[in-house]
């Protein structure tokens, strides 16, 4: 049987068809099962979300009113702050860090709401991958072909909700470490607008261009998620500043509108696998959206990221790559030490490249409330696989996944990454971008595609 | 191009040209590159310093010019 989705939990939790407690102890039993094959958890918390799941029962029983998401488990990537937890963000030389006396924002949002935190999540080392075969913790599988990777960075928090063990998870992208991994999983996953969600207790990879988001499998849980950690943090992240602007109970009249879809060509199509080009126009028919449109920078926006992000994450980690260069998982350490060594020039250029490239965006969206673009190049690369095929050519796969997810969070635009329904196949996701700081448009899209059965997560082959 | 000129001689290095720019730069950044490292540091640098290119090159003479003092989407 399909495990629940997070709204489907949180109504029977509310009308006692179920406890909190039964809520989480399935999702306990479910972790125990899959997590040996999937390898998806690095932390489970067993002792505390039983805890909370008891005390919001007992609170019910009082006949006391509970959140939105009322017995809702779920879990981190384990750059997210967990009190009492070192905050290990992929890495073997912060595992005897000082634990965090609190929960990061987003958690203390969503437990707020009565959902229950019940682990933490494996990940590329501090981020920097798109594969999560991390050399420490070792690889996270896809649930839907255990020979292949989940993909990266939030690689543990698309697999444990494509792989069923909890309905939502939270992660980070920096330059598609939600997108990709929600691609080849085969489920939603929302990066919002640069700045819209607190990464007050998020550990930095590249701070101008880090965005915290969620994973779910359905756009309505998605959505409400969303929603529930939205708000101003500016005490916590400077860049959070706006005020919340809750979508989820107008999406479905937005998902009734015409959109003006476009597709996103050139860059975005050049060297994408012929399957991720089918499943877009899929997208594409069922939206209406007829026409191609080019941005000419969008290549060089994407070399701008690439640049700026060893630059800026090796700032971070100077101090620890002088003394402890060899702890470092050597594919992270040694993209670092590179980045170190750039001059300041590189990292100037790179951020004065935003505005030039943000606004040849912004010109095409007075034609567009959406643009679709492939999310990954290609279906889940095998696990141990280095390098794919390109335009012909060999490339990186840690390098390269996200050629097409990176000049978009460069820009910081909300994306919802939609699984394409391909039943029986390979997941396959699409982007679908949207002006900034309308993640409403992303969502509504996401809602329609879903509801005309053109975007679907699927059950692995194995729910644990 | 109106480029610092740190950036104008890490654009103009040649791949024959990097281990020895990598050793100075390291020096002069005050960072220790370990010896098992030196290959992959150097085969990162050439691929940073084509992707720098693409997007100097694009900015042409505004790769001068200060960025914005705060990004907004």
């Amino acid at each position: 049987m399909s495990p629940a989705n997070a709204l489907e939990t949180a109504a029977a939790v509310r009308s006692g068809r179920t406890t909190a407690r039964a809520s989480v102890e399935a999702a306990l039993v479910r972790v125990e099962r899959g997590n040996p094959v999937l390898n998806a958890f690095t932390a489970v918390l067993a002792e505390r979300a039983l805890a909370r799941a008891d005390a919001l029962d007992a609170r019910i029983a009082r006949g006391e009113g509970v959140g939105a998401l009322a017995g809702v488990p779920f879990a981190v990537k384990n750059l997210f702050d967990i009190a009492g937890l070192p905050t290990l963000a992929g890495s073997k030389i912060r595992r005897t860090a000082p634990p965090p006396s609190d929960d990061a924002t987003l958690i203390q949002r969503l437990e707020a709401a009565d959902a229950i935190l019940v682990g933490a999540l494996n990940m590329d080392e501090f981020a920097y991958g798109f594969v999560t075969e991390n050399a420490h913790d070792g690889p996270t599988r896809n649930p839907h072909d255990k020979t292949r990777i989940a993909g990266g960075s939030s690689g543990g928090s698309a697999a444990a909700v494509a792989g069923g063990m909890v309905p939502l998870s939270l992660g980070s992208d920096t330059n598609g470490s939600i997108r990709i991994p929600a691609s080849l999983c085969g489920i939603f996953g929302l990066k919002p607008t640069w700045g819209r969600l607190s990464r007050q207790g998020v550990f930095p990879f590249v701070e101008s261009l880090d965005h915290a988001g969620a994973f779910a499998r359905t756009v309505e849980d998605l959505a409400l998620a969303y929603d529930l950690m939205q708000g101003a943090d500016p005490d916590g992240d400077p860049a959070c500043r706006r005020a919340a602007e809750p979508v989820a109970e107008a999406l479905a009249g937005l998902a009734d509108r015409p959109l003006r879809v476009g597709v996103l060509g050139g860059w975005f199509a050049q060297g994408a696998f012929p399957e991720v080009l089918s499943a877009l126009d899929s997208v594409a028919e069922a939206l209406g959206a007829r026409d191609r449109v080019i941005l000419p920078r969008a290549q060089a926006a994407r070399a701008a990221a690439f640049c700026l992000t060893p630059v800026e994450a090796a700032e971070l980690h100077l101090a620890d790559l002088e003394t402890s260069a060899m702890d470092y998982d050597p594919a992270v350490r040694d993209r670092l030490l590179a980045g170190a060594l750039l001059p300041h020039g590189v990292a100037r250029a790179a951020q004065r490249y935003r505005t030039v490239f943000r606004d040849e965006v912004r010109r095409a969206f007075e034609q567009f409330d959406i643009l679709l673009a492939p999310a990954s190049v290609c279906p889940a690369p095998g696990i141990g696989q280095t390098t794919m095929e390109m335009g012909g050519q060999p490339v990186s796969v840690r390098k390269n996944l996200g050629a097409f997810t990176q000049p978009i969070s460069y820009i910081g635009l909300p994306v919802l990454t939609a699984p394409v329904n391909r039943t029986g196949q390979l997941p396959i996701g699409v982007q679908i971008i949207a002006p900034a700081w309308r993640e409403d448009l992303a969502l509504a899209t996401g809602l329609k595609l879903q509801r005309l059965g053109v975007a679907a997560a699927h059950a692995p082959p194995e729910w644990p | 191009m109106a480029i610092d000129a740190e950036t104008k001689a890490f654009l103009d290095l040649t791949d024959g040209d990097i281990a020895a720019w990598a050793q100075d730069r390291a020096a002069a950044v005050g960072l220790t590159l370990p010896e098992a490292t030196l290959p992959a540091v150097h085969e990162n640098l050439a691929l940073l310093r084509i992707q720098t290119a693409l997007f100097i090159a694009a900015l042409g003479e505004q790769a001068a010019e200060p960025p914005a003092a705060a990004f907004e989407p």
